[in-house]
């Protein structure tokens, strides 16, 4: 099983592309999970063609009784086992709490070994800004980071952050980054500014996505790019970094 | 508050179901708490680990229970508090400051210690704070095992509730070992079984030599034999967690075989332990002996009004299902917990004691229990002495570990030594070390 987890800074296209992924793995043959850890609860959306995912935390709110695994895990595209974390009323609470309390009850329902995925996706909101978000790379978790980036400044000033916190935990047997994947803005010299950026801390980018309207006229239809049409020039280039992905990093290296 | 305490019919209970029953407990209310919730916390079952001292990471009031029961019993020697102010909790800096004072301890204690437990509470629950990195920090620098246990109320209800996890924080010290040796490992509870118990002799019969327990063992060593055994025999439920890693871990498999007072029962649950040890158990000659000595007792107690408390080394309702079977009236129980082992016990009790009432101890009402105290001649269990104030009780505490027919017999002759001579009940509680 491998176990990836997707950061980036909030707005940047992560759940775009983490579904876009887990789409296009799943139709390499491959059984995927992907787990939305943002209170939004809106990671899996294009993957269900809008049919909502009870969020964890939303059911453990609602019933007294403990949920079952069939409560919080829905089926999704190419059959996904689509996830939510949810979290708080928005102003109140802990959105990093309702990461960890998700984990604990995927763990107690014995979720990945129930459903044995090949890949498991973890979206995750932002920066790793307190023990909650870190939660998705700790040892057990996520073997792997990607940061969705483009070449605005604040977009990298994340990147950066999220890259200072995984050399914090160097030494905790955390993930380690698999690199960079520019999600572009069309912004000037935003390939070089990016390359750039990955030399500077020790990292590559592994994917490019152009920016392109294809994938906005099928988030509106609640559906990937993947799912809508998996021969345009821009599903193919997310099929190809998907290939990368099947490769484990040691091996890679 | 005042007023009728909150019971159930036993038929109500069975309808309820395991796990029905905890929903009683009204959340949004403070629990009550009566005697018979102290005795081993969280910090006493930690350090039955030999050799080990435990280092307490807490805000400065989580840790009055365990620092009050650590003078009572002797063990403050060995437990070490860390308080973490709001600052350094804000910030994560208490994570680095919990290194420096583990490794403060190491390096002071004479002689130097063998092994360090870290018990993290709530705050660091809620913070996520990453304690098993903690643990291999500490573990690399200093080169001695450390574990992480949790003394978190919070996960209460969950599967990992700190009475279960603190088992498995002390069982996972043990190291895989190839070796089998021809011996059991008794878990879950907390002292070796009673050397005057048939089970020592049932077990050598059938060639087990050796029977381990955590509390028998005086070194690291020592207790690293436990590994090496054959088998686990898990006698409370809280040691699930624990007895299951083991199996998946170590290859030791288990058997769930609780104390129980019944003749009937400790014989079904000696065939089954006898069936996974592959052995038919000679239970004969001792089963004959215990119904004979019995006999004298139910004569010399007559029919007697008892209630059964949550506090006993025993399950509430497999314990009353005996005594009713012995021909004593057992109008109430106290319980907070049902297992699947009890199902059958409350089913019996169900059909054959239907006027049974059960009261979940912490709840808020069982202050009207006080007001109303009923009368019975005697009381099993520190928190049923409690509610029957006036009764003679006997504290069958977790403190011993009586087991099989011979349990029975012994828990009839304290009956009966308790009803000619009472004991004090608060003497009783303070002697228990229980912290209120």
């Amino acid at each position: 099983m491998r176990k990836i987890a997707i950061y980036g800074k909030g707005g940047i296209g992560k759940s775009t592309i983490t579904s876009s992924l887990s789409a296009a793995i799943s139709l390499m043959g491959f059984k995927v999970m992907q787990i939305g850890c943002d209170p939004k609860a809106d990671s899996t959306i294009k993957l269900t063609n809008g049919r909502p995912v009870v969020p964890v935390m939303n059911y453990l709110k609602d019933h007294i009784e403990y949920p079952t695994l069939d409560d919080i895990v829905v089926p999704g595209f190419n059959g996904i086992l689509c996830v939510e974390a949810g979290g708080p009323t928005p102003g109140i609470g802990c959105g990093g709490r309702g990461i960890i309390t998700t984990f604990n009850v995927l763990e107690e329902l014995n979720a990945f070994e129930t459903y044995r995925p090949d890949f498991v996706f973890y979206d995750v909101l932002g920066d790793v800004v307190c023990g909650g978000f870190a939660m998705p790379i700790r040892q057990g978790y996520a073997e792997e980071v990607i940061i969705i980036t483009s070449g605005e400044k604040m977009a990298l000033f994340s990147a950066r952050n999220i890259k200072a916190a995984l050399d914090n935990f160097a030494d905790r047997n955390y993930a380690s980054l698999r690199g960079l994947i520019l999600n572009r803005r069309n912004v000037p010299g935003e390939e070089r500014t990016v390359r750039n950026f990955a030399d500077e801390v020790g990292t590559t980018i592994i994917g490019d996505i152009p920016r392109d309207d294809h994938i906005g006229f099928y988030e509106e239809l609640n559906k990937t790019v993947i799912e809508g049409d998996a021969e345009l020039p821009v599903a193919r280039i997310i099929m190809e970094i998907a290939s990368q992905l099947l490769v484990e990093k040691e091996a890679e290296q | 508050m005042s007023g009728q305490p909150f019971s159930l019919a036993i038929g109500d209970v069975d309808k309820l179901g395991p796990s029905g029953y905890p929903r009683l407990m009204p959340r949004n209310y403070m629990h009550y708490c009566p005697p018979g919730m102290g005795g081993w916390g969280i910090v006493r079952v930690g350090l039955l680990v030999p050799e080990s001292v435990m280092l307490f990471v807490s805000p400065a009031a989580c840790g009055r229970h365990g620092a009050i029961a650590g003078f009572q019993l002797g063990f403050k020697k060995r437990l070490f508090f860390f308080h973490i102010s709001e600052n350094d909790m804000v910030t994560g800096q208490h994570l680095e400051k919990v290194i420096q004072a583990a490794g403060e301890i190491i390096n002071t204690i004479k002689p130097r210690l063998r092994a360090l437990i870290i018990c993290a509470t709530c705050v660091d629950d809620l913070l996520g704070s990453d304690y098993d990195a903690i643990a291999l920090r500490v573990e690399a620098e200093h080169k001695i095992p450390v574990r992480i246990c949790h003394m978190d109320p919070i996960t209460r209800e969950g599967k990992t509730a700190p009475e279960f996890s603190v088992q498995q924080a002390v069982y996972s010290f043990l190291p895989v070992s190839k070796e089998r040796e021809r011996s059991v490992n008794i878990i879950g509870n907390f002292a070796p079984i009673d050397q005057d118990s048939e089970f020592h002799g049932l077990l050598l019969s059938v060639g087990f030599e050796k029977i381990r327990h955590i509390a028998a063992c005086s070194s690291l060593e020592e207790f690293y034999q436990m590994g090496r055994s054959s088998y686990n025999i898990l006698l409370k439920h809280p040691g699930h967690l624990a007895a299951r890693d083991l199996q998946r871990g170590h290859g030791i498999p288990f058997c769930f075989a609780p104390p129980a007072y019944s003749i009937d029962t400790i014989t079904a649950v000696y065939e089954q332990l006898g069936e996974f040890l592959g052995h038919k158990l000679p239970l004969e000659s001792y089963r004959e002996e215990a119904l004979e000595e019995l006999k004298q007792y139910r004569l010399s107690l007559g029919r007697i009004c008892i209630a059964v408390g949550e506090s006993i080394n025993a399950s509430p309702f497999e314990l009353a299902r005996a005594l009713a079977e012995y021909g004593f009236n057992v109008p109430y129980i106290f319980a907070d917990n049902i297992l699947p082992f009890d199902k059958e016990h409350i089913r019996w009790l169900q059909y054959k004691r239907p006027e049974t009432r059960v009261f979940p101890n912490m709840h808020p009402t069982m202050v009207g229990f006080l007001e109303n105290s009923p009368e019975v001649d005697l009381a099993i269990g520190l928190d049923a002495g409690y509610y029957c104030s006036g009764a003679r009780v006997v504290p069958h505490s977790l403190d011993v570990q009586p087991y099989g027919y011979r349990g029975v017999l012994n828990l009839m002759r304290a009956m009966v030594q308790t009803l000619s001579r009472p004991r004090d009940h608060r003497e009783q509680v303070y002697a228990s070390s229980i912290v209120i």
